[in-house]
């Protein structure tokens, strides 16, 4: 689990991530879209953050919903395959 | 969102309520907008109605409809409740039409602007009208109920003597 930007929760240093998920002060947010983060991160962060203090957000784009195609984002082109959004250049993975 | 709230719910094996306050209680309170994220006297009313399985079935603006979605078929404007989908009976679908069919029986009918009311479907004169001593309803089942409340209703504003009648027993009832 990496949120952007940060280091990943390693077992000698826990980080901001270790912080996040342990004090029940501070609200979290997650994207639950299956694709930046895998399912089970899903479900331990939502275990550690609970229903009050989960706050879910999107990635979402204008192309997002809709069905396999290629569509604009901006000056950029996306195309969409099997309900995920990919720049076009070579391919990448956008995350 | 929609799906999110789907996905996080499937993922993290929570109830649908939990995962749709973390699309909506839970960040209008991280970021201390009030009167938002609740259902309270003086919030905005921004809401939806979402099937059991998370799909949005209809979606709420200040209190109003902004859109009734099939599919990924979004479109602004006005359209039955019964033209929307998957209702888990059709019991609950007509209780969900009322409201709209008396909207839709009323509305043309009435002007609250005008204070008047218009029945161009009932063809009886003013002559005729004025000609009426007494009123017998014959009806059956919802119409006889709906005849019980015209009957107060009639006798009230009109004055004249009004008698709901069975319409099994009506040859025998009215004189």
């Amino acid at each position: 689990m990496r949120p952007l930007g940060h280091n990943t929760l390693d077992h000698r240093n826990p980080g901001i991530l270790g912080v996040v998920l342990t004090d029940d002060r501070v609200s979290a947010d997650i994207i639950a879209d299956g694709i930046h983060l895998d399912p089970a991160i899903v479900k331990l962060f939502a275990r550690a953050k609970g229903p009050e203090q989960t706050v879910l957000i999107t990635d979402a784009i204008s192309a997002t919903g809709m069905p396999d195609g290629r569509y604009r984002l901006g000056s950029f082109e996306v195309d969409v395959r099997e309900a995920s959004a990919r720049w076009m250049a070579n391919w990448r993975e956008a995350f | 969102m929609d799906r999110a709230v789907q996905n996080l719910a499937r993922f993290a094996e929570w109830d649908l309520q939990h995962a749709v306050a973390a699309a909506s209680r839970n960040p209008a309170r991280a970021a201390r907008i009030a009167n938002k994220g609740v259902i309270a006297a003086g919030a905005d009313a921004d809401f939806l109605v979402l099937s059991p399985k998370g799909e949005v079935l209809r979606t709420f603006i200040a209190a109003w409809t902004a859109s009734l979605h099939e599919g990924n078929a979004r479109r602004i404007r006005r359209r039955t409740v019964a033209e929307t989908r998957k209702f888990p009976h059709h019991l609950i679908r007509e209780i969900f039409e009322q409201p709209d069919a008396l909207r839709r029986t009323i509305e043309p009918r009435v002007s609250l602007a005008e204070g008047r009311v218009r029945l161009d479907e009932v063809r009886i004169s003013r002559e005729e009208l004025r000609a009426l001593r007494r009123i017998n309803i014959v009806a059956s089942g919802t119409s006889r109920h709906a005849g019980m409340t015209g009957q107060f209703m009639m006798q009230e504003l009109a004055g004249l003597p009004v008698d709901v009648d069975y319409a099994a027993s009506s040859n025998t009832a009215i004189p």
